[in-house]
């Protein structure tokens, strides 16, 4: 329920409502206007009564609509517009859940004050962390990135306070991450990516030298999620989130796609299915492997699933006999960065090292004879 | 099953072609999904980086002429626009603030509301400080679409693109727009250029950028922030990278599909985030200032900055282009150059609230 507040004025000095109503009577039994008022429905603050001509400074110079009391205050930002003795105002923005407006309208010879709000209302806190990856417990040393999904959308601009990582005393470890004012949030709100700091990672770098590396190999790590992290509504997390991570020894290595197993279907609706060597980056072993037969992309469902380590698909259309390809994109990363072709800090003093990732690696296999 | 694999020109056809497009809209469809960076091509034209629809928009302001020699001072800078925008300050979020050198007016993007919904908002502030929005749908604008994804983006259940760049930073040289962005999946370093007004089909060119750290390790290198800043007689772009250094790269090099190893010519010292970067002169000598998260504005000596020599050698801490630190502008996130002798900063207080100043350059 709309709960409104008037305060009624004269001439800036202010008056009971009675004698206003009374003295605005008789202006009105003059001029055979309407009585001024101020409404406020369906996203429009309405102020009827206004007698006269447009006013020289505009429609804003006589009815001023705040989100406070305060004067000093700007005038919310909105369309204005008039008709028959209705002035109305259309806010740029409704306004948020909780924020009163305080309009004033300096009706002819007088002005009515008018507050409308409606309290704001506690909002349940709901939204979880739904997944950390990479979800195995053991990271490489040189772990490159995270993503933490949620159950619903998230407010940006408030990650890395309420990220932490600690050490195996229980210890803060101080910046462990790349921040960005941008967040690397995808288009929903719900995911969330975190590089770790490449100048920790990167060998040869200052802040390798200086800091080391965030994740230790050989110790444990912890990452908590503070439950104050506002998701989209406002509302606080469910829950605090915890994981223990293993810290494992750094791979420097390419990602060797010769070494991965394939499982060819053996029937026409049965999956395509490719194990890793090594756990991969999840949003890019979903995105940057692709099958092809004749040229044309094979339309079918992905997923990553044991930890990253098997990639599966399942064909929209059954399997026809004959020649198809797996086709490997060069962005693909293991959890370390690290691309077919080409590690993730290339040691350019090793003519044996490539600096450029194999920009395409296609599998071939056959589909099930029927 | 033994894996068989094959180099991808083995297999003509098989593999869909990788490339950028950046096609150039009308500007009545173009709409912003999102404001971030901000930068100004010539004669008042705005650039919009829209991380959320991967464009980059150009509106024509119309604002060219110069509006006035006042010092633009705004305090409760996030209050004022919360209570403009019906709401509160925690509820908003600053994201870039430049000052149009042709007007002198300054420019503000921000997010009204806090998820993937909230709104975009520009908003001008005139030299008395009086802020208005700048209303995007009315004015003539264009936009060219950033997507160099290698294969259709997986979408999530409503149908968006789970893969987005953010656009790091936006810049304008001889008529190029300069985009630095970073994926939110593969570890990469664009850097694209395209030709300024946008051209229907125009194709910008990519450019990947890569940190040659101590003359052995290479690696991407996304860039933060930059500006365009003359060398020698030629245009540069001075970069800061992700992982601190300050780089210079000359604008002859960006040319499509160029694979660009930076010249490292300052190091910036440990845990230090590059936020804005400015350059000016000051009785007859050239300075960069640079806000940072880690310590007062740095003041960089930009004499000769072609005799700079890559960095090669590991260094404990800073080394390359001398720099002063500026103690007393403390918490300054947003910088942006008035003129010669003045600067506009956004100054966060430890209680969150923020305040935008004009400031005489040291």
């Amino acid at each position: 329920m709309i709960a409104t507040k008037h305060l009624i004025r004269a001439a800036g000095r202010r008056l009971a409502a009675r004698s206003f109503i009374l003295g605005a009577a008789l202006f009105l039994s003059a001029c055979g206007g309407a009585e001024p008022a101020i409404t406020y429905s369906e996203g429009v603050v309405r102020a009827s009564g206004w007698n006269g001509p447009a006013p020289a400074d505009g429609w804003e110079s006589v009815l001023i609509v705040r989100v406070s009391a305060d004067e000093a205050a700007p005038a919310m930002l909105g369309e204005y517009a008039e008709s028959g003795g209705v002035i109305t105002f259309t806010p740029r923005f409704a306004p948020s859940p909780g924020v009163e407006l305080h309009a004033t309208f300096h009706a002819n010879q007088s002005t009515l004050e008018t507050t409308f709000g409606e309290p704001a209302k506690a909002i349940a806190a709901t939204t979880r962390v739904a997944n950390l990856y990479p979800s195995t417990d053991e990271w490489p040393e040189n772990t490159l990135k995270m993503y933490l999904t949620f159950s619903a959308p998230m407010a940006a601009g408030e990650a890395y306070t309420h990220i932490k990582v600690l050490d195996d005393q229980g210890r803060v470890i101080v910046q462990p991450f790349v921040e960005f004012e941008q967040e690397l949030w995808d288009a929903s709100g719900t995911r969330l990516t975190v590089l770790f700091d490449p100048g920790r990672i990167k060998r040869g770098l200052v802040d390798n030298e200086g800091s080391g590396p965030p994740l230790v190999a050989g110790r444990t790590v912890t990452i908590e999620i503070d439950p104050t992290w506002r998701d989209a509504s406002g509302a606080s997390l469910a829950e605090k989130f915890v994981r223990v991570v293993r810290v494992t020894p750094a791979v420097r290595d390419v990602v060797h796609v010769k070494r991965w197993k394939l499982d060819a279907p053996r029937a026409s609706d049965a999956d395509l299915v490719v194990t890793f060597d090594r756990p991969m980056d999840h949003a890019l072993a979903q995105r940057a492997i692709s099958v092809t037969k004749d040229g044309a992309r094979i339309a079918g469902q992905t997923r990553v699933t044991d930890a990253e380590t098997v990639w599966r698909f399942t064909p929209e259309a059954p399997w026809a006999p004959g020649g198809y390809f797996i086709a490997v994109d060069g962005v693909i990363e293991d959890l370390a960065g690290n691309r077919p072709g080409k590690m993730f800090d290339v040691d350019t003093s090793d003519p044996a090292q490539s600096t450029e990732a194999t920009a395409v690696t296609a599998i071939p296999f056959e589909g099930p004879n029927r | 099953m033994k894996l068989r694999i094959l180099a991808a020109t083995a297999i003509a056809g098989a593999i869909a072609a990788i490339g950028l497009s950046a096609a150039a809209a009308p500007g009545g469809e173009t709409k912003l999904q999102s404001a971030g960076a901000l930068a100004f091509a010539p004669n008042g034209v705005l650039l919009i980086g829209d991380s959320a629809a991967g464009q980059v928009v150009a509106l024509e302001t119309g604002d060219t002429a110069k509006a006035g020699a006042g010092k633009v001072e705004i305090a409760d800078l996030s209050g004022k626009i919360a209570a403009l925008l019906g709401t509160t300050a925690d509820q908003i979020a600053l994201n870039d603030v430049v000052v149009n050198p042709a007007s002198g007016s300054v420019y503000i993007s921000v997010a009204r509301g806090l998820g993937p919904q909230a709104a975009p908002v520009i908003l001008k502030a005139d030299r008395a400080g009086k802020l208005t929005e700048v209303k995007v749908e009315t004015l003539k604008r264009s936009s060219v679409a950033l997507s160099d994804a290698p294969a259709p983006d997986a979408k999530n259940a409503r149908g968006q693109a789970i893969r987005q760049e953010a656009i790091t930073d936006l810049g304008y040289v001889n008529g190029q727009v300069l985009v630095a962005g970073l994926s939110n999946e593969e570890f990469s370093s664009s850097m694209r250029t395209i030709a300024y007004p946008f051209s229907s089909g125009a194709k910008g060119a990519s450019i990947e950028m890569y940190h040659g750290a101590h003359g052995q390790y290479e690696t991407a290198a996304p860039v933060r922030t930059f500006m365009t800043y003359d060398v020698g007689g030629k245009p540069n772009v001075l970069a800061a990278y992700t992982c601190t250094p300050l780089v210079k790269i000359p604008v002859e090099q960006f040319k499509a599909g160029a694979k660009i190893k930076a010249t490292t010519i300052a190091e910036l010292g440990n845990r230090n985030r590059p936020l804005d970067m400015i350059a000016y002169k000051k009785d007859g000598r050239d300075f960069i200032l640079m806000a940072n998260s880690a310590r007062g504005v740095m003041k960089l000596d930009a004499a000769k900055l072609e005799t700079y020599q890559h960095i090669a050698t590991p260094i404990a801490d800073k080394a390359g282009v001398p720099y002063e630190t500026i103690a007393d502008l403390q918490g300054v996130t947003q910088l942006d150059k008035v003129d010669d002798m003045s600067a506009v900063i956004v100054v966060a207080a430890a209680d969150k609230s923020t305040s935008l100043k004009t400031i005489a350059l040291p």
